[in-house]
């Protein structure tokens, strides 16, 4: 019994030691704060902990986007550090471009704020709010795709092709929750509602949620966020390509074109599988046809042969390739599949569209 | 010959070679596996793993020889030390010595030297939890070898797995360009590979011998 309770003890004492060394290189070692974090120049926040840059941005209110809960694996978090210069880590290497690492750009997750820090990050960023909505209504449209309403504060705006952030609950996360970003589906002119089309992937964990959201239920988003820009001159061409679920930000750039310069020679394509996957078509078809300078082209790439669609068969490139009559300048909106976006690359080239006017969304 | 009179050299190169910890032992191969695919991650990996190889055979030569051994606390006062028996927990305490260790690297490099702690920072905490690094350690103390042998060992133990890894990284380079049978692909292949690898060290076993 002796020699038991003895072992122990000393076992006991040899790991207090350890965690004792522990402690007190951790004390000598690790930099402590409160360290300065300033904002574009402006805004200044005290931080006493060393924590990654993402967490402290967040739990002061500075909403950065991040869908991967600072795994490093979205590479959504990118905030430009102006000094002091860093290293990227090789995990940040594969999100940011070599020309964006010449300038500092890191993501928020892998740097530890364990020094004063400069940082810039666009300024909408600085103005997303965290804020509340409610489910007016979740109808599936599509196989797969559910059409998501919701009620939002009035106070909310954004630009046609900007996203937001979901709040989704998640058990594994230790915050208890992560974010998913959904672009934008509704007419940015209209106030107090927000329309998101989300494909369901099984097991995902945002989409299965969203799916079974009933009207009234609550949910908590962040945003608006997004560097698409609309060129509001009237003689700028706009080319919007979609795939599948992907034309969401397309729906509302085309309400807001038809509500600020419907004059815009508009040409959108629409490319999905088959005729069932298609949603919101009669809707597209009518506004094409309430303004003489636009034009709508579907493709269906998996249409079984001799059924009775009468409309282009391959994928939406081709019909791109084979359709669209550009005229400059011009604007290019790509949103869908990343092959898609790469095979579409090549045709824009050849068209001699700049790549200044195009802007990628790819998922 | 006794285990006391092999010379630190000959552990040393019987480590890399002939005792191969991850070619004879199987040990240490979830993080073989998931870092030899780049030739980078792979030297960085190997460089940390022979790095805290040697110094924590080290120090848990040290520990288990004036703490852990039997007898080995005799010298306190009132038969206490003679009444303890430690060496049952030797595999627990190797395991906190290793982790402690690795925290603590992990925190000085990181204030003294940014560089290297973007080399092989990342990979630091990984060999928390690799079994090639505790293996060392507790065949030190099965094969009963000194302060010396057991650094050697380490230091060896570390190289051969930094040998092997290199190695692995070059073949799944060119694994790359050839065509795998799909069901094999990716693990499969690899393990394979290791396999013939591991055989083809067996060439290396009339050079010198211990155990």
């Amino acid at each position: 019994m002796t020699t038991l309770l003895l072992s122990l003890l000393v076992f006991l004492l040899l790991m207090e030691l350890l965690v004792v060394a522990i402690l007190v290189a951790r004390r000598l070692l690790q930099p402590r704060g409160p360290f300065t974090l300033r904002i574009n120049g402006s805004r200044e926040l005290r931080i006493d902990e060393v924590d990654t840059l993402l967490n402290h941005l967040y739990a002061q209110g500075v909403f950065i986007p991040s869908s991967c809960g600072g795994q490093g694996t979205c590479g959504l978090c990118r905030v430009q550090i102006e000094s002091p210069r860093q290293p990227c880590t090789p995990v940040e290497e594969e999100h940011l471009p070599a020309d964006q690492r010449a300038v500092g750009f890191r993501l928020a997750c892998a740097v530890k704020v364990q020094t004063d820090l400069e940082i810039r990050v666009p300024e909408e960023i600085l103005d997303a709010r965290e804020l509340a909505a409610t489910v007016i209504s979740n109808t599936l449209v599509a196989p797969g795709i559910t059409h998501l309403r919701l009620a939002v504060p009035d106070g909310f705006s954004f630009h046609a092709g900007q996203y937001i952030q979901i709040r989704i609950p998640d058990d594994r996360s230790p915050r208890g929750f992560e974010f998913r970003a959904y672009s934008i589906a509704s007419d940015p002119t209209v106030r107090g509602t927000l329309e998101l089309a989300i494909k369901l992937i099984p097991g995902g964990l945002g989409s299965t949620w969203l799916h079974a959201r009933k009207p009234g239920d609550d949910l908590i988003f962040t945003g608006a966020y997004g560097e698409w820009r609309l060129d509001p001159d009237p003689a700028t061409a706009i080319l919007l390509v979609g795939g599948g679920v992907g034309l969401t930000p397309l729906r509302a750039i085309l309400y807001a074109v038809a509500a600020a310069c419907p004059d815009k020679p508009v040409h959108f394509f629409y490319g999905a599988r088959t005729r069932e996957d298609l949603f919101w078509t009669a809707e597209f078809e009518a506004l094409a046809a309430r303004f003489p300078r636009w034009r709508f082209t579907l493709a269906l790439s998996h249409e079984p042969a001799g059924s009775a669609w009468d409309g282009p068969r391959g994928f939406v490139h081709e019909a791109v390739a084979a359709d669209w009559e550009p005229s400059f300048p011009a604007q290019a909106f790509l949103c869908g599949p990343p092959p898609m976006i790469e095979a579409l690359s090549p045709v824009l080239e050849d068209k001699g569209v700049p790549a200044s006017g195009i802007f990628t969304d790819a998922f | 010959m006794s285990t006391l009179e092999i010379s630190p050299l000959t552990i040393l190169i019987a480590a890399i070679f002939t005792n191969n910890i991850l070619l004879s032992h199987y040990l240490g191969m979830c993080s073989f596996i998931a870092l030899s695919r780049r030739l980078d991650t792979a030297v960085g990996m190997g460089l940390a793993v022979t790095f805290v190889s040697t110094f924590t055979t080290g120090l848990n030569w040290l520990i288990y020889r004036f703490v852990l051994a039997k007898g080995a606390l005799s010298w306190l006062p009132g038969g206490v030390g003679d009444s303890v028996q430690l060496e049952v927990f030797t595999l627990i305490v190797f395991i906190a010595v290793i982790a402690a260790f690795v925290q603590v690297v992990e925190m000085a490099l990181e204030r003294y030297s940014p560089a290297m702690y973007q080399a092989l920072g990342i990979f630091l905490p990984l060999i928390t939890v690799n079994c090639a690094i505790l293996g060392v350690s507790l065949f030190m103390v099965i094969r009963n070898y000194g302060f010396l042998q057991s650094l050697a060992f380490g230091f060896g133990s570390g190289l051969g797995w930094l040998l092997a890894i290199l190695l692995m990284a070059g073949l799944r380079r060119r694994l790359r360009f050839s065509t795998v049978p799909r069901g094999l692909e990716g693990l499969g292949i690899t393990l394979i590979v290791t396999g013939i690898m591991a055989m083809a060290f067996m060439a290396f076993n009339g050079m010198v011998r211990i155990q």
